[in-house]
């Protein structure tokens, strides 16, 4: 059973479809203000995309996550939880692959969690450790509430 | 004939396991034989059974063989396979055979089948005797010859079920008994009735509360085991380790599982069971609130016959939480009940000692009146005149506090209900026009017309007699009290459904904010100008309540200066009245006598009126002796203290501040005795007025005031008044009192001449008469000059008749004889001249004399007289000695400059303010010696991200209550700049605040915003001088802008001004001791202090200092306080913006613009992370609560790093308290977490939100090192 996943959902942000890898372009409404000293608007990067897709594994959902969470993205994350192939008695958020969160992205999280755990369901959440991600859950108190671990598997063998 | 089955081996064998398990079973045993001697019917059924997924199991043949499929093994036999295969049956089910054996019997005698559901069997089928369920039929098994030969039973197990239903009936129960309404431990209770209704799940549970240390558990409830059973003591201890069961444990909020019951008690209770449970849970009693100790724990015995799994636990878990809650919601409710108990017994006792004690004033009250009546009404025994007027004021005040007290009483009984209303119908307008007319000629005495304008009403008005003259009464008196000319309009009209009574005069009218509150009790117009100051309040409080009992409520309609309407309106019939006091018979009824109360009263205030030229004006009394004048607006008293001084001086009155303020200007009188609370100007009003016109100045006022209390008089003392009087006071204590303040003044006067003119003063001396004497010394014989006889107040004769030895001991008061006669003897016997001093004997106040002389010798040069004169120094005496008090005096006053001045200063805050921004010098100096510290007071506060306010204030007035106000007005201003409010709004809040603090007080502020991203002073002034503003080269300007009100003044509006402050410009804030001189003005004083400010030194430290030296080298007599502030060079400083859309798409785009902008700036990566975070939080919240635009800013000064976020809303964000449940309200509690400080301030567009947080300094953002680098 395990490796038989299949990609059900890639909910991917159209906002950063057009302009991957468009890394010099100028943001908008860029104003460089006052005596500055500052010899030209700072070039900015372009953020990964941001996709969310949902597989099986055994009786498990795992819920894969890449790019930047933020207000932007939580309704196609919240989408993405809600997709029927997310359903299982196991579910696990794999954020891995997120750069950033902040706490638009952990209220759908907390969200998920509460859900699952009113129907007696498991829910976990997979973060690299050290990151940025695995810093603002510690910061808001969530380690304690929440199954977090750096690693899926102990979450699947559990 | 029947063929044996040839297959059966194979198909057994093909059958899985148990079919080769019964191929391998030892049938030889069995009276059935080896497979391949079965009879085809029981191969038949073998192969049916082994083929089906229902669980069965079938017994064949004489012994009743055993046989059973897969489905069955799995869920039935467990441990018993393959053991039981081809045993009799009765073997395999011997524990079930009681149950079971009668039910197969039937069906093989009869051939019918059997059904049974839900059986409860004990199964020893996993190694324990365990609690089932089976739903079974038997049904017969018919052989070839027709003959039944064995039974198949086909079974499902509903353990799982029927437990679940149980648990799940339990809860259900448990969930449905009511919380509210008892305490916990009825809820526990009822709860525990519940719990005993399922013994199969729960064989005994008991229930602990822990108390309020958590050292003890109380039991409180149990089910199937008494209390004080050896497992159920009513009480434990959690330090005693788990003797019993582990308390502390489980108040740590774990569950605990005890396992080895058997070992701790010997006999438990067993349930519905015949086995008493081996193991029991404990479970906590959670509380809502996360880590909070438990109230108490559930000990569940565990039903030995289930296994304690999880779906038990969770049961168990479900139940605890469900009793904490039941716990929580009693606990909750009995808080509030006990709250509402405490709140009515408060009231209650409030209401009856308020009876009580109007009950007990009346009596004495009645007593004091009765007489005082009769002795009036006396005409056997006429009162002489004078004695007759004494004995009106009794009676007259009497009358009046009696009226009082029957108010106070009418309005306690109406509150304790104790008031029963008698309603019968009356022709309103008749009633009332009759109650009005009694007022007429009290109204015409005041020189006002009463209309009446009562119409008959088309029905009757119920009403109870008594009240309704109550409320008309009230009115009308209300109205005559308020209104000094003009018309009273009494009025009864309809507008259909309710009868109206309008009572409207033309007085002074109400303001629209008093208008609510006017029928609150107690409740009184402050400053309102009406015919006395005198009244509780309550009147109109008692209208109210009693038009109330009518059904109606009353109303007002006024205008200031314009007059007042007051409407009550009562239904008509008696529909909304309670039956039972309601009665068609009109009562026999006076209230004359209330009426006749309401009179006395009002013709008590006309009289100052009618007698005008008493009140205001020469008294009498000792026409040449001190001049007082007394000011009391209650002309009872006045007369009274009058007459008490006017033996002794020539007394002068007045009914009010302003008339008194007049007449000391015209005349000043040697002293004012003043009441307090008075119309028009009060006694405060005239003590300033005295105090402020170099004419008064010097007059000692004595105060009068019914205010009791260590801080009336401190109060009183503090406004300037020299002595203070509480009311009641004894005639003699007040004589005494005047006297004392008359002399004292007398005696500074001296002081003062005297410091004044020492020169002339030697000149009087030199010029005093001097009596000179010649003494022959051998006879003893004197001779003096006339001016020595006068001195001495003797005859020519009398003095010669004395010789000098026994006119010393004669004249010389006697204690200080030995000491002239010692001068005299020492020398006569050095032949030295001497001088001395010496009282002079005789009564009254002693009269001290100088002596000199000189011994006179012969040509011998033996001493043969003396000769010198005397002077009378009595007066210069005294005023040494007024010197030493003054002295003394003086040295009290600067001890309490000195506390003051050490009070103030420690409310001031600390010299060094460190900001990259502004540079900051201040200054405070107390008010000379001798003169008492003022309120002035400097601050700076550090409003975050760079910016800065700058506050100086100035509270009026002196010594400690000044420094505190003053004190809290600092505190409230460092609370308002917490809140970055704008600077008219911090004025607006503090003009409201000190109105309440300390009303009549005057205060003077200016707060001032530095703002450095825009190089703007933004500022308010409250009354304060203006602000200086100096840049280098230029010329010193006052700040612009109209100043508001000073603080305490009364509502008003502050406006702002912005000027520019650009780098090396500076602002000087100072209070008026830096510019008033008493004989210059105030403009020349702010036009030298323009001309000291320089902005071009290197540093402002010492400016204060200078513009000090500069302006007020002697000191001055009120405080300085001055605060300079100068914009440093902060080019270094470096800002970026950007601005965003209002859509969540551009959240990245503001976290990339600042990642990229701080990695310019060289800020630490783990700092660039936060700071993101912090963007995307600001910003989401402004795209999701706020108005576009938005815009994002980021500042980076030396030391730290300013984010901030602006939009147009300007509803201000609040920071919640979340849990690790909460789905909102997050983003600022991280940004609180990451940040240094945070806040949010309105900005004139909308609002900024922002946050600091600190960075490592970054060498090139000195202001040495400005040039940007390239990065």
């Amino acid at each position: 059973m395990n490796g038989a996943a299949v990609a059900l959902c890639a909910a991917e942000h159209p906002r950063h479809r057009a302009d991957v890898g468009g890394g010099l372009a100028p943001p908008r409404c860029y104003a460089p203000v006052l005596s500055a000293p500052m010899s030209e608007p700072p070039a900015m990067s372009e953020p990964p995309a941001f996709s969310a897709r949902a597989e099986r594994r055994g009786a498990s959902a795992v819920v894969v996550v890449r790019g930047e969470l933020d207000l932007a993205v939580v309704d196609d994350l919240r989408a993405a939880l809600a997709r029927p192939e997310a359903q299982a008695d196991t579910v696990i958020l794999d954020l891995r692959g997120v750069t950033f969160i902040d706490s638009s992205g952990l209220s759908v999280i907390v969200a998920s969690h509460q859900r699952m755990r009113a129907a007696e369901g498991r829910f976990g959440v997979v973060v690299t450790r050290p990151s940025a991600v695995q810093r603002l859950f510690e910061l808001c108190g969530l380690t304690e509430t929440l199954t977090i671990t750096d690693d899926p598997d102990t979450l699947l063998l559990a | 004939m029947t063929r044996r089955d040839p297959h059966i081996v194979r198909a057994l064998q093909s059958a899985g396991e148990v079919g080769r398990d019964l191929l391998a079973a030892d049938w030889s045993l069995t009276p059935l034989g080896s497979p391949q001697q079965w009879s085809p019917s029981l191969s038949m059924f073998v192969r049916v059974m082994l083929g089906s997924r229902f669980a069965m199991w079938m017994a064949w043949g004489p012994e009743l063989t055993f046989f059973c499929n897969d489905a069955y093994r799995r869920d039935t036999l467990g441990k018993k396979y393959p053991w039981a295969l081809g045993r009799p049956a009765r073997d395999v089910w011997a524990e079930i055979w009681r149950d079971i054996g009668p039910r197969i019997e039937t069906v093989l005698q009869t051939g019918e089948a059997t059904w049974d559901e839900s059986l409860m069997l004990f199964l020893e089928r996993s190694g324990y005797v365990e609690e089932t369920y089976h739903t079974f039929s038997y049904s017969p098994l018919i052989d070839g010859a027709g003959e039944t030969a064995g039974m198949l039973c086909v079974v499902s197990e509903d353990t799982e079920r029927v437990v679940g239903e149980r648990q799940m009936a339990t809860l259900r129960e448990v969930g449905s008994e009511p919380a509210t309404g008892r305490d916990e431990s009825g809820y526990l209770l009822g709860a525990a009735r519940h719990l005993d209704a399922n013994r199969w799940s729960l064989p005994f549970t008991i229930t602990y509360l822990f108390d309020a240390e958590g050292r003890i558990a109380h039991l409180a409830a149990s089910s199937a085991i008494p209390a004080g059973h050896p497992a159920a003591p009513v009480s434990l201890e959690l330090g005693d380790g788990d003797s019993v069961w582990p308390a502390a444990e489980v108040a740590g909020g774990h569950e605990v599982i005890v396992a080895d019951l058997e070992r701790r008690f010997d006999r438990l209770p067993t349930g519905a069971w015949n086995d008493p449970p081996s193991t029991a849970v404990l479970l906590p009693l959670l509380q809502p609130v996360a880590h909070a100790r438990p109230y108490g724990f559930l000990v569940v015995g565990v039903n030995r016959f289930r296994p304690l799994d999880d779906a038990y636990l969770s049961f168990l878990k479900l139940l605890a939480a469900q009793l904490a809650s039941g716990v929580a919601t009693a606990r909750a409710y009995d808080a509030e009940r006990r709250r509402a108990e405490q709140l009515a017994e408060l009231d209650r006792a409030k209401t009856a000692f308020f009876t009580n004690v109007s009950h007990e004033l009346r009596t004495p009250l009645t007593l004091l009146i009765g007489p005082a009546q009769d002795a009036l009404a006396d005409s056997a025994h006429p009162l002489p005149a004078q004695q007759r007027e004494r004995v009106e004021t009794i009676a007259r005040n009497g009358d009046r506090l009696l009226k009082l007290v029957g108010t106070l009483l009418d309005f306690s009984r109406l509150e304790s209900g104790s008031v029963q209303a008698l309603y019968e119908p009356a022709e309103l307008g008749q009633y009332t026009a009759e109650l009005a007319s009694m007022f007429e000629s009290a109204v015409k005495r005041a020189g006002l017309t009463l209309e009446i304008d009562c119409p008959p009403l088309p029905e009757p008005v119920y009403i109870d007699r008594e009240m309704w003259a109550k409320i008309v009464l009230n009115l009308l008196s209300n109205a005559l009290k308020f209104t000094s000319e003009g018309t009273i309009t009494v009025r009864v009209d309809t507008d259909g459904s309710a009868a109206r009574l309008s009572v409207t005069d033309t007085g002074i009218g109400v303001d629209s904010i008093e208008q609510p509150r006017l029928f609150e009790r107690f409740h009184q117009v402050l400053g309102a100008r009406g015919r006395t100051h005198e009244g509780s309040g309550i009147g109109l409080a008692l209208v109210s309540e009693l038009a109330e009992l009518h059904g109606g409520t009353p109303t007002v309609r006024s205008q200031p200066g314009a007059g007042s309407t007051f409407v009550v309106a009562i239904p008509f019939g008696s529909g909304h009245l309670p039956p039972e006091q309601v009665t068609q018979e009109p009562r026999e009824l006076s209230v004359r006598s209330e009426v006749a109360g309401f009179l006395a009263e009002a013709t008590r205030w006309l009289r100052p009126a009618t007698s005008g030229a008493e009140a205001a004006g020469s008294r009498s009394g000792v026409v040449d002796g001190p001049r007082v004048l007394i000011v009391d607006d209650n002309p009872d008293m006045r007369e009274y203290v009058a007459n008490l001084l006017s033996e002794r001086y020539h007394v002068i009155t007045a009914p009010d501040g302003q008339a008194a303020y007049e007449l000391a200007q015209a005349s000043p009188p040697d002293l004012v005795l003043t009441d307090v609370m008075m119309p028009r100007l009060d006694g405060f009003g005239l003590l300033a007025a005295l105090r402020g016109n170099p004419v008064t100045v010097h007059i000692p006022v004595v105060m009068l005031s019914a205010r009791a209390g260590e801080e009336g008089v401190i109060e009183g003392l503090e406004a300037g008044a020299d002595d203070y009087l509480i009311k009641p006071f004894s005639a003699r204590e007040l004589i005494a009192r005047v006297h004392a303040n008359l002399e004292l003044d007398r005696a500074l006067r001296t002081q003062h001449e005297l410091q004044r003119s020492q020169r002339l003063l030697n000149q009087a001396e030199r010029l005093a008469e001097v009596g000179s004497w010649e003494i022959d010394l051998p006879g003893g014989s004197m001779r003096g000059s006339d001016q020595l006889l006068r001195l001495l107040g003797l005859g020519p004769s009398e003095f010669g008749a004395m010789d000098f030895r026994s006119a010393i001991t004669a004249l010389v008061h006697r204690d200080d004889v030995a000491h002239v006669t010692a001068t005299l003897d020492s020398a006569i016997a050095s032949g030295r001249g001497f001088d001395s001093e010496a009282r002079l004997a005789g009564g009254g106040a002693p009269r001290w004399i100088f002596f000199r002389g000189e011994v006179v010798c012969d040509e011998a040069g033996t001493p043969s007289g003396l000769r010198g004169f005397i002077q009378d120094i009595t007066r210069r005496k005294q005023v040494e000695q007024a010197m030493a008090t003054a002295a003394a005096a003086r040295e009290a006053a600067q001890r309490e400059h000195r506390i003051a001045d050490a009070l103030q200063r420690s409310l001031l805050p600390a010299d060094t303010f460190e900001s990259a921004f502004l540079e900051v010098a201040t200054y405070y100096q107390a008010g000379v010696e001798g003169t008492r510290v003022g309120g002035d007071w400097y601050d700076v506060i550090d409003l975050g991200a760079g910016r800065t306010a700058l506050v100086i204030g100035d509270v009026a007035g002196r010594g400690v209550p000044a420094a505190s106000v003053m004190g809290q007005l600092r505190a409230a201003v460092r609370a308002y700049a917490r809140l970055d409010l704008p600077p008219a709004e911090v004025l607006s809040q503090l003009d409201a605040m000190v109105r309440e603090l300390a009303p009549g007080q005057i205060v003077t502020c200016v707060y001032a915003v530095y703002d450095p991203s825009s190089e703007q002073l933004c500022y308010a002034s409250a009354g304060h001088l203006p602000p200086l503003w100096a840049g280098p080269g230029r010329e010193t300007e006052r700040l612009p802008g109209a100043t508001g009100p000073p603080l305490g003044a009364g509502p008003a509006r502050f406006t702002e001004h912005q000027r520019e402050l650009a780098t090396g410009e500076l602002v000087v804030l100072y209070t008026d001791g830096l510019v008033e001189r008493r004989d210059e003005q105030l403009d020349e004083g702010i036009e030298a202090l323009a001309a000291e400010v320089r902005a071009d030194a290197d540093t402002i430290a010492r400016l204060p200092a200078a513009l000090v030296r500069a302006l007020a080298p002697e000191g001055s007599e009120d405080d300085i306080a001055i605060l300079i502030a100068r914009a440093s060079d902060h080019s270094g400083q470096r800002t970026a913006e950007l601005d965003i859309p209002a859509a969540a798409s551009a959240l990245s785009d503001g976290r990339r613009f600042a990642v990229t902008t701080l990695e310019q700036w060289r800020v630490p990566e783990l700092t660039i992370e936060n700071a993101t975070l912090i963007v995307s939080e600001l910003l989401t919240n402004a795209i999701v609560h706020g108005f576009p635009p938005i815009r994002l800013r980021l500042r980076r000064t030396p030391d730290e790093l300013a984010i901030e976020v602006d939009d147009a809303g300007s509803a201000m964000p609040r920071k919640l308290q979340t849990t690790p449940d909460d789905l909102h309200g997050r983003g600022l509690a991280i940004v609180a977490d990451l940040g240094d400080r945070w806040a949010a301030r309105p900005n004139g567009h909308g609002k900024t939100v922002w946050t600091t947080i600190p960075v490592p300094p970054d060498p090139e953002l000195s202001p040495e090192s400005a040039t940007p680098s390239e990065d």
